[in-house]
């Protein structure tokens, strides 16, 4: 293993693009790392996409890029992704790379380095969003490349979507998160997706993540603040036992959330795209989640049918029972 | 390995004491020409970045600057004839403090405030950066002068890199520390030859033993005991090399 010891702290290092120094967001992330090295870039770029960077090394010590987004900003959802009934189902590149640092996480099979982006020039997608809102109603995952609810403690991102979303109605917006939301917005457009796993799937494989008991008490307190939650049960890890490791996670999640003022519940077990599992499994190399030997389906790398069938199951026929069944939305 | 570049013999000769089994200097001459023939001929053809992986390489010398002194780690490197800007990956805690570079083709005399300038950085990062990791590549500059030249010779700058040895002996301490070598795979020849193993069989057995040591399970008793229940005493022929290989994935991941 390399030797990690002499790393930096998180964000020693913030890399700002020139064009950025004249957003308002540009000025309040920066007013949280005083201490930080700041150093002047021409486009992100440079920075994010050099070739051969360390994610093993980089994930221990992120660094932070704070960019203004040119290019393409709402993306169209992958065929992977839960569109939970929804047509017009896109998703907003307001950052990109997470705080977190699941081993599983796509992320680190997309991008080439584990650094973060936040793009500061969020009127722009704003106005792509009014725009798209002229065709029909929208629904966009804006915690999609990221975790907006883990960065709202330095910059406005999560707000910014949530302003807009109160005040467009045939705008439903999803922030899905595994961190500890303390303030959310009363609107039935508005979904907080917290995504739960076993307490034994965090410690081993959900780095910096809150534990199980802080999410289950993030819902609660969004459910009595009259909030929109989705629960997302994927994706489901394998471990050896399994069976018993995901029963006793349901049990505890049932008795801890009253599952009636759930709006809906999503399942799923890991699945990435082939090309995708090569870059994590460099990224992870001691992670046993992402070392499993998968079977490949349309490019895709799942768990065996069998497998699947038989981690689903356990969560479908549990929440079943629980009386959910309408409010399920499982990813077979 | 590391590897130290320096421009000039006078730079280099003081860091040959951090010289052992693990750590080499090579001296390249001035200039971005000469130090991307150095870096050519140091890693030989055909390597790649899975075969350097363990390796990082330095470049220490001498720059100009206008009012900054002393020793410093480079996190920003610009060559000036293309514009182009490169950035080492400032991974490590170094205690070294840090400054942005340009790389110029002739030697400066009027240096711009809080910038550093030398004549082969840019070149050092630009060819080093297609064989290692961003964070590999380290530059050092001790700064030697403000634009005027006159009165720099080899002897002042041989002491002006001893002036600093200790900053730079921290610096190599740092980077040995972190060089224990990542984890060899096992050798798994042996079972690829008793399992008849084609090239896709390979595969898929090097992710299996991978995944059974990083779940602390015994892939050799597996193997064993499958091909034993198969076929005890005689050796497998190349469907029951198939078959062991399923029945191990089954019991793995079941």
């Amino acid at each position: 293993m390399c030797g990690i010891s002499s790393l930096p702290e998180v964000f020693s290092h913030i890399y700002v693009e020139k064009r950025a120094r004249e957003y308002i967001m540009t000025e309040q992330v920066l007013s949280h790392f005083k201490g930080s090295t700041v150093i002047d870039i021409e486009h992100y770029k440079d920075v994010f996409n050099r070739p051969g960077q360390d994610l093993y090394l980089q994930n221990s010590s992120k660094n932070l890029i704070i960019a203004v987004n040119e290019g393409k900003k709402i993306f169209k959802g992958a065929p992977v992704c839960q569109d939970f009934g929804f047509d017009r189902f896109y998703y907003a590149e307001s950052a990109m790379n997470c705080i977190f640092s699941c081993d599983y996480c796509f992320l680190k099979g997309m991008y080439g380095t584990s650094n973060i982006v936040i793009f500061v020039n969020y009127v722009d997608y704003l106005k792509e969003c009014e725009k798209m809102l002229e065709e029909g109603p929208v629904y966009l995952c804006a915690s999609f490349d990221t975790d907006l609810a883990a960065l709202s403690g330095i910059c406005s991102w999560q707000s910014i979507w949530e302003d807009f979303a109160a005040s467009h109605p045939e705008f439903t917006l999803e922030l899905r998160t595994k961190a500890a939301v303390s303030r959310v917005t009363s609107k039935e457009n508005i979904i907080y997706a917290f995504t739960v796993s076993p307490e034994k799937i965090i410690k081993l494989y959900e780095k910096n993540t809150p534990t199980l008991k802080t999410r289950l008490n993030s819902i609660n307190n969004a459910l009595s603040q009259g909030a929109s939650v989705r629960l997302c049960f994927d994706p489901i890890i394998y471990v050896k036992d399994y069976e018993l490791c995901y029963n006793e996670f349901v049990d505890t999640v049932l008795d801890a959330v009253d599952i009636k003022l759930i709006r809906d519940i999503s399942i799923g077990t890991f699945r990435i795209s082939s090309g995708y599992l090569q870059n994590i499994r460099r990224a992870c190399p001691y992670s046993s989640a992402v070392h499993f030997p998968f079977a490949k389906e349309d490019g895709y790398a799942v768990y065996p049918k069998k497998l699947r069938q038989s981690m689903i199951g356990i969560l479908e026929n549990r929440l079943k029972g629980a009386g959910c069944e309408s409010k399920l939305y499982v990813m077979p | 390995m590391i590897y130290i570049f320096t421009a000039l013999k006078c730079e280099g000769e003081p860091l040959r004491l951090f010289e052992k089994d693990d750590l080499k200097v090579i001296v390249t001459g001035v200039g971005k020409t000469n130090m991307a023939f150095a870096l050519g001929r140091t890693f030989p053809e055909g390597s790649t970045r899975r075969s350097l992986v363990n390796d990082i390489v330095i470049n220490i010398g001498c720059c100009c600057a206008k009012s900054l002194q002393g020793v410093y780690l480079i996190n920003k490197i610009t060559d000036q004839a293309s514009s182009r800007d490169f950035y080492p990956d400032m991974l490590r805690v170094t205690g070294i403090k840090e400054a942005a570079l340009i790389t110029t083709d002739t030697l400066v005399t009027e240096p711009e405030e809080d910038v550093l300038y030398d004549m082969e950085a840019s070149s050092f990062y630009e060819t080093a950066s297609r064989l290692l990791s961003p964070d590999r590549i380290i530059t050092l500059k001790i700064v030697s002068d403000s634009g005027n030249t006159d009165g720099i010779t080899t002897s002042y700058i041989t002491s002006l890199v001893n002036d600093h040895i200790d900053q730079i002996g921290e610096v190599i301490a740092v980077l040995r520390s972190g060089m224990t070598e990542r984890e060899d795979e096992a050798d798994i020849e042996l079972i690829y030859t008793m399992l008849h193993a084609t090239e896709a069989m390979k595969v898929q057995l090097d992710e299996l033993i991978n995944y059974a040591r990083l779940t602390d399970a015994d892939i050799n008793k597996l193997i064993s005991e499958e091909i034993n229940s198969i076929c005890e005493d005689k050796e497998l022929t190349k469907a029951q090399g198939k078959e062991v290989l399923k029945r191990v994935r089954d019991k793995l991941t079941s």
